[in-house]
């Protein structure tokens, strides 16, 4: 590492209201089985991001050459007057001071390369060896270790090393012109023996693929659903994560009212938090992007907003403290609002006592995956119906959909069995994908659901 | 450089050397004013390295250690299992750079624009009481390609773009409209186009109405339309055609789609955003006919699809970042599709509008990439979509969705296309779509 930080800051820091400069290194390794096909890439990068606040303006720059820090210090010093009219500022947080080193169990780079590949390979004959109607398999390994210098001009410094590992493992089987694929995923931020213990997971993940493609499709419609832990932990990051990051409320008068600390959103079961403290979780952090250390962030209590996601640009706009939430995926890109762990809250309801009331509904497992707004939608891995409070046919290609709104108030049942789920891939906001988070829930039934059978 | 072509060819039975710096810069308004300025420099390499026919992929973004590294290519290489490739040194004509450099965007300074913009901003809030978002930026590549056949080649790229969105919300209701463009020269750029469209949809989507869940007919715009094309984009990749999981695996040279589908795959539009003189594998650039009068003339390729499959490379090798498909030396050469064209029909917007007693029309759809989208099926928000009750836009049908398979909407349930083709993004150049029976839940 550079360590320029120190040297600049005093040199700059009189020529401005903040200025803060981040510095981070990393590498990734992965590898990738696609069938008959596998890579493996090794990629390393690190370079500098540079902000500088001053008169209510933010200006940006992120460079590669050392050489170039500098320079780009003096742009932005030059540019940032122009935006002024930003009404810029930052929250008032302490100056903090901490390294946190890597803490890790099994360590990954101390296997070969070659053992490595040994492993996630034995995975990929196992998927193509499970019968006939797999037509494909994919395994993908990844893992990164990166360490961020971060020092600002109020006195904050921190030192962080990290690692963040995923493995994600698909079967697609073919039946009649009909495609369905099963997939499973782990993932975590200290302990890499998590990844050689998939084979039961690669059982499960070919047999439903397989089962889907004899599965109907689920007719087009609106439902009574049930969401297992899974997806409701990827129900709660996209239908209501994103809406509670402030950068997308504080600039919009409209938003703020939809969002005002207090309202109801939700119904009187619904708490939803926020945290970055679980650990070995993909969404553990000890402080963000901007040096503010983590913490657990209750964004609805029992139905009612109150509290949102922010960076210390946000937290200033609203007349509160930053939640810890400002991260920049790398050096490439400014910090911005993201979530970490997201949750919804244990309740007291069973599983049992959820499916009593339902003549027609659907139990929806896992999900490859959604978008927000004030119209969310989610895909399932899988779903079944609910008939009479019974648990029925497999039925395949169920997406959910509905208002943000409207949705909230029609969880009408939270479980008992709070689980948290980590997964690979991560949350691509802004383009700063993929960014490592990790959701939380339990089983949740929601009324009035919209389902489109595609 | 030389060096290290040295050392690889001394190392490895095959080798390709890409090299990518971009420049970029970028002016953002948020909640109706100026509030940022980004400027990003980035630079690096990456290698495929092969040995006894197996391969490795190395990235860096440090030019000094990529000779330290070849002992680590090696070793990859050497334990990954027989993957042969083969490297190309075609012609490629680097004369003439108008359609994809234009030396007037190098020099333009996009602080000029803060003015206008500033005015666009203002006027479009004071019209509308929308909060206004606006994002005005430019950007040069410079790309290098080296490879072990003796191509060395290089160019560079650049480009503008903006865009605008305008948030107007109440609880329970939250509309937010969104324009964007890539823009080919400084003189071109034009907020009035932008504004206007979002003030006209403005005027409609304030409106909402409801409608039931079923079978209508449906007009996507060239927008909603681009939603959906990743299943084409699926279902013609050379890499789906090699694993046979593609539904396309037995029908080239056979009718797919109705016969007044013509889709062309073009890295040489002039002011495209995938336009190049050769794609990221050293392929020259061209202008291909995958679908002509729904008959199925190609599957694309990358260079290892090519070699596995036994066909000839087709130019759509690029290294894109999943998702955002951002260009990065980054991401390994994959399948990906140039600029897209549709060709045009013979349908009038208008009257198609007029001759709808009940149905729809999307503006704007999002999602459609979650679906299962291999086989043909889609399934996107309705972010933008309006209700045509007796030959009028009568309003904004909220929560709906849209549902389908590619190859029986562009196919049975098609009834044609719009003459005028849109410039989408400048990566799609695609008409309206008016077609029959499509499914709506809502």
């Amino acid at each position: 590492m550079k360590n320029i930080g120190t040297k600049l800051i005093k040199k700059y820091k009189n020529r401005c209201d903040y200025l803060e400069i981040r510095e981070e290194k990393f590498e990734t390794l992965s590898i990738n089985f696609n069938d008959s096909m596998e890579s493996c890439n090794r990629y390393r990068n690190g370079g500098f991001a540079i902000r500088v606040i001053d008169k209510g303006g933010v200006a940006f720059a992120s460079v590669v050459n050392e050489n170039m820090v500098e320079k780009a210090i003096e742009e932005l010093i030059e540019v940032v007057p122009l935006l002024s009219d930003g009404g810029v500022k930052l929250s008032e947080e302490k100056p903090f001071v901490k390294k946190v080193t890597l803490n890790i169990k099994n360590d990954p780079r101390k296997i070969s390369i070659k053992e490595k590949r040994e492993i996630f390979k034995k995975y990929n004959e196992k998927i193509r060896n499970y019968s006939e109607k797999i037509t494909t398999s994919n395994v993908s390994y990844y893992e990164k270790f990166a360490r961020t210098l971060f020092e600002n001009s109020e006195g904050t410094k921190t030192d962080w090393e990290n690692m963040d590992v995923f493995g994600m493992i698909s079967a697609t089987a073919v039946k009649d012109n009909i495609t369905q694929r099963g997939h499973e995923t782990v993932g975590t931020s200290t302990d890499f023996s998590k990844l050689l213990i998939l084979d039961k997971k690669i059982d499960e993940a070919c047999d439903i693929a397989i089962r889907l493609t004899e599965a109907p499709q689920v007719e087009s419609g609106t439902y009574t659903v049930i969401l297992d832990p899974a997806l409701g932990g990827i129900f709660v990051h996209e239908a209501f994560g994103h809406t509670a990051e402030a950068d997308g409320i504080v600039d919009s008068e409209d938003m703020m009212k939809i969002m005002k600390i207090g309202t109801k959103l939700g119904s009187d079961k619904l708490t939803i938090f926020d945290s970055g403290l679980f650990p070995g979780s993909r969404g553990y952090l000890p402080f963000d992007s901007e040096g503010v250390p983590s913490q657990k962030t209750y964004l609805i209590k029992n139905g009612i907003v109150s509290g949102h996601l922010h960076s210390r640009i946000t937290a200033a706009k609203m007349g509160v403290k930053s939640s810890g939430s400002a991260r920049a995926i790398d050096f490439r890109y400014p910090p911005i609002v993201r979530m970490r762990t997201t949750c919804i809250d244990g309740g007291n309801d069973t599983l049992e006592d959820m499916l009593k009331g339902i003549k027609k509904g659907l139990y929806c497992v896992k999900s490859n995956g959604g978008t927000g707004g004030e119209m969310f939608t989610f895909t399932t891995a899988y779903a079944y119906m609910i008939e009479d409070g019974k648990i029925t046919t497999l039925v395949r290609d169920a997406k959910l959909s509905g208002n943000l709104f409207t949705t909230l108030k029609n969880i009408d049942m939270v479980g008992n069995d709070f689980k948290i789920y980590e997964m690979g891939g991560g949350c691509g906001k802004g383009g700063q994908f993929p960014l490592p988070v990790a959701t939380g829930s339990p089983h949740i039934r929601i009324q009035n659901v919209v389902v489109g059978g595609a | 450089m030389e060096k290290i072509v040295k050392e690889l060819k001394n190392r490895s039975d095959k080798f390709e050397i890409f090299h990518m710096d971009t420049i970029s810069s970028s002016i953002g308004y948020k909640g109706n004013k100026l509030s940022d300025h980004d400027m990003s420099q980035e630079s690096g390499y990456s290698v495929r390295f092969l040995k006894d026919k197996r391969q490795s992929f190395y990235v860096t973004n440090n030019f000094d250690e990529l000779s330290k590294q070849i002992d680590e290519m090696e070793d990859i290489a050497s334990v990954s299992d027989e993957k042969d490739i083969d490297f190309y040194n075609k012609k490629v004509d680097l004369t003439d750079n108008r359609n994809f450099y234009n030396e007037k965007i190098e020099s333009f300074d996009i602080k000029s624009k803060i003015s206008e913009c500033d005015k666009v901003v203002k006027e479009l809030n004071e019209k509308s009481d929308a909060t206004i978002s606006l994002g005005l930026g430019k950007y040069r590549d410079k790309i290098q390609l080296i490879n072990s056949e003796g191509f060395n080649s290089e160019y560079f790229k650049n480009g503008l773009y903006l865009s605008i969105s305008a948030e107007l919300s109440q609880p329970g209701n939250m509309l937010m409209l969104h324009e964007s463009t890539s823009i080919f020269d400084p003189d071109d750029i034009n907020f009035n186009e932008l504004s206007e469209k979002i003030l006209k949809e403005l005027e409609i989507a304030k409106n909402n109405v409801s409608m039931e869940t079923g079978n209508y007919p449906v007009i996507f715009s060239p927008r909603a339309l681009s939603d959906i094309m990743c299943t084409l984009e699926s279902g013609l990749s050379g890499l789906n055609f090699a694993f046979k999981t593609t539904p396309l695996k037995d029908s080239l040279n056979e009718k797919i789609l109705s016969d007044k589908v013509t889709l062309i795959d073009d890295s040489t539009i002039k002011g495209g955003s995938r336009t190049v003189p050769f794609d990221d594998e050293g392929i020259p650039a061209r202008r291909k006919i995958l679908i002509e009068k729904g008959v199925l003339k190609s599957f694309m390729h990358s260079l290892q699809t090519a070699k596995m499959t036994d066909s000839s490379p087709t130019g759509n090798g690029f290294r894109y970042k999943p998702i955002f498909h951002s260009k990065s030396y980054s991401a390994k050469p994959s399948i990906s599709r140039a600029n897209w064209i549709i060709e045009g029909g013979n349908m009038i917007m208008d009257e198609a509008i007029k001759s709808i007693k009940n149905g729809v029309y999307i503006s704007m759809l999002v999602g459609s990439f979650m679906s299962n989208i291999i086989s043909g099926e889609f399934s996107g928000n309705m972010w933008l979509g309006y209700k045509i009750e007796n030959g009028k836009l009568v309003g904004r049908i909220k929560n709906g969705m849209i549902s389908g398979n590619i190859y029986k909407l562009l196919n049975e349930q098609l009834i044609d296309f719009s003459k005028n083709v849109e410039n989408e993004g400048s990566e799609y150049y695609l008409p309206y779509a008016y077609c029959n029976n499509v499914s709506l839940s809502c």
